[in-house]
């Protein structure tokens, strides 16, 4: 309670809160542009962390973060194009809806949906963090392995690209992270005497490049690819009517809301489920649920065609992933997703490390991220409610041309900056190339970057315990001594061997069914 | 020659390279991590073998699997007029500024670079945007931030060095 108030304290600030406020806007208006996912809105504003405080950097970027992902509905409603990846579905019920005339209420639905999912999030936030993290305290050398090991088995058990390639992601951070002195013996690997290695790779500059500059190649692929096709450019919609949600909508809405913030927590506490897993699950389940309840009623949108579930849902959901997400890299020191990861660069900047040691050491600090969450949902309806008019004018006249050397530059001079080096760029730029390659090649980025910062806590945690147990392997999985680590590896083995099961199924599935119509065809010949 | 078609057939599946290039990789880190003293070996050889193994699989699944790549000549098009020369242009940006060549001087050819690649042609316009977005981001970075980026006599004069 002690520690909650000190971090209430430290966020009450004027000066916090005037960070949160300028990061909620910036959010907005960068998340607003198509194209621009969370994971560019985030490296092209990490750069600006090293020159705050600490606690100005963290609720700027909380602020970011948060409206960044209820931004990406804005072009999605309005031009059908979603600003951001976790706003892919609202484009087409919103976009429907808008161009019956009801943009207004259109962007309404999207905004409270943001608003009510980042809020049930935040909340999970705040009664799951420390309970977590002072269990995570407990944890000695081999339960952290076990626990690092749980984190990379179940991002590559979720990916969607295969568990092969989610491997190889992972063996590609695992073996980046070797890169400079060993942590045991102090031994210089991978370097090939140039001395800006020892340390390891910088890991700043190396996020920009994995997240920014891979990014915005991918933008201008897109964009190339656009002009080559000649898509032509639409007529943006007029915003009739209020931009204020009605009563009967929220009544209407409220079980969708509650429904797919469940489903966007659930996965947001997972590491790398990532947010457009949570957006299909709750999709689905609005589906089901508006089919059932509303569907064929007079004067009732069709699924796909306006309908304000087919808004809230995934508006809802990938909103209730944000700061679920923060909940393993807080109480864990495991990234949830891809931007939470992001985040460790920002403590990393000030010295920090997110994990249960910091609520101990920086409670304060680890108290006032975790309020800021809330705190940024809050202030972020009037702000998005008072902005949404202008903003969808912005994201239509924002010259992408000119956007992207904008971002190239940003990422470029941000890395410069961590420590003025020519280096770092190099870095980026190498990280940048690489993030590209692989994504073309469909090797997912997720793993790796969970693998890069699991790496060297992997690497000592298992030298540390194969130390105390002379070499043998067994103490990861002694019933009696490291039940925990039991229990965690036995989850590790499941995630990991589950796509391989699915498939299984599916072969016996198919199988049973080829025969059964088989059968059918024989009784009736 | 049917055994030359199927050769060609199973060379057209982009796994199969890519499978080859993480086994060689894998064989690299090996081949590398084998000098390496005592428990320092212990991870990087690890990545190895996973490596070398994950390619192998990757390449010898995607051979016997039957499928086929569609559509990568239209992708491999756009990253020739789009990415790659945007990379180029940012390694010639990135040698430049280590180099020390003045942020501006720099930095204004570079958007220049970037804009015409997305298909804007007006130069004057252009080169006016261009001068804009450096400036902006040379004054956040080197005015308000303090870093000390690498700017000419006349630059330095104006804003003072770092």
């Amino acid at each position: 309670m002690e520690a909650m108030l000190s971090g209430l304290e430290v966020l009450l600030e004027p000066s916090v809160i005037a960070f949160l406020l300028i990061g909620v806007v910036s959010g907005l208006i960068i998340g607003s542009l198509p194209g621009l996912n969370e994971n560019i809105t985030f490296a092209i504003f990490i750069p600006f962390a090293f020159a705050m405080e600490p606690m100005h950097a963290l609720s700027f970027m909380v602020g970011v973060y948060c409206a960044a992902s209820t931004g990406g509905a804005i072009p999605a409603v309005m031009v059908k194009v979603p600003g951001t990846a976790s706003a892919l579905i609202t484009a087409v019920d919103g976009h429907a809806m808008a161009r019956s005339g009801a943009a207004g209420r259109a962007l309404a639905i999207a905004n409270y949906s943001s608003v009510f999912g980042g809020f049930a999030s935040a909340l999970v936030l705040v009664f799951f963090a420390p309970p977590l993290s002072s269990l995570a305290l407990n944890f000695g050398y081999v339960e952290n392995f076990a626990l690092c090991m749980l984190g990379l088995a179940s991002v590559v058990g979720l990916v969607s690209s295969g568990v092969i390639k989610g491997l190889i992601s992972i063996t590609i951070g695992l073996l980046v992270a070797t890169i400079g002195f060993s942590p045991q013996t102090g031994y210089p690997r991978f370097t090939f005497e140039m001395a800006e290695l020892y340390g390891g790779v910088p890991f700043v500059p190396l996020l920009i490049g994995l997240f920014g500059v891979s990014a915005t190649l991918d933008l201008i692929e897109g964009i190339v690819r656009d002009r080559r096709a000649g898509t032509a450019s639409m007529k943006l919609p007029r915003i009739h009517g209020s931009t204020m949600l009605s009563a009967s909508d929220a009544r209407r809405l409220l079980p969708t809301w509650l429904r797919s913030s469940a489903v966007g927590n659930l996965v947001g506490v997972l590491p790398g489920a990532g947010m457009i897993m949570a957006i299909y699950i709750a999709y689905d389940q609005a589906y089901r649920h508006f089919m059932k309840k509303l569907a064929g009623r007079p004067g009732e949108a069709e699924w796909g065609k306006g309908a304000p579930e087919g808004i809230a849902a995934p508006e809802a959901a990938n909103n209730a992933v944000v700061a679920s997400s923060m909940v393993p890299l807080l109480s864990l020191g495991i990234p949830g997703n891809s931007v939470s990861a992001l985040f460790i660069g920002v403590f990393v900047i000030h010295g920090m490390a997110p994990g249960p040691l910091l609520f101990i050491q920086h409670p304060d600090i680890a108290w006032g991220v975790i309020l800021a969450f809330l705190v940024a949902n809050i202030v972020m309806l009037p702000i998005v409610v008072t902005l949404t008019r202008t903003l969808a004018r912005i994201v239509y006249s924002v010259p992408t041309e000119y956007l992207v050397p904008a971002i190239l530059l940003l990422c470029l001079t941000g890395s410069y900056s961590d420590g003025n080096s020519a280096f770092n760029m190099v870095v980026t730029l190498a990280a940048g190339f690489s993030g590209y390659a692989l994504g073309k090649v469909g090797i997912p980025h997720a793993p790796l970057i969970l693998a890069l910062i699991l790496g060297p806590r992997l690497e000592s945690t298992l030298g540390n315990s194969l130390r105390a147990s002379g070499g043998d392997l067994f103490i990861f999985i002694d019933p009696v001594n490291h039940p925990i680590s039991l229990a965690l590896l036995s989850v590790a083995a499941l995630f990991i061997l589950m796509p391989l099961l699915r498939v299984l199924l599916g072969r016996i599935r198919a199988r049973s069914e080829g025969t059964h119509s088989l059968e059918s065809r024989d009784s009736a010949g | 020659m049917s055994g030359i078609a199927g050769l060609k057939r199973v060379g057209a599946r982009s796994d199969v390279w890519v499978g080859l290039f993480f086994a060689l990789l894998g064989g690299a880190v090996l081949f590398e991590a084998s000098g390496f003293e005592g428990t320092a070996a212990r991870m990087p050889v690890l990545c190895g073998i996973l490596l070398l193994s994950l390619g192998t699989v990757l390449t010898l699944r995607t051979a016997f699997a039957g499928q086929q790549d569609v559509g990568s000549g239209g992708l491999l098009k756009t990253i020739v007029v789009g990415p790659l020369p945007a990379a180029i242009l940012l390694l010639v940006w990135v040698y430049l500024m280590a180099q020390g060549f003045g942020f501006f001087v720099v930095g204004v050819p570079f958007v220049m670079g970037v804009v015409y690649l997305m298909g804007h042609r007006r130069l004057a316009r252009s080169l006016l945007s261009s001068l804009a977005i450096v400036g902006v981001v040379f004054v956040v970075f080197y005015v308000v931030f303090n870093v000390p980026l690498p700017v000419s006599p006349l630059v330095a004069s104006v804003f003072g060095s770092r």
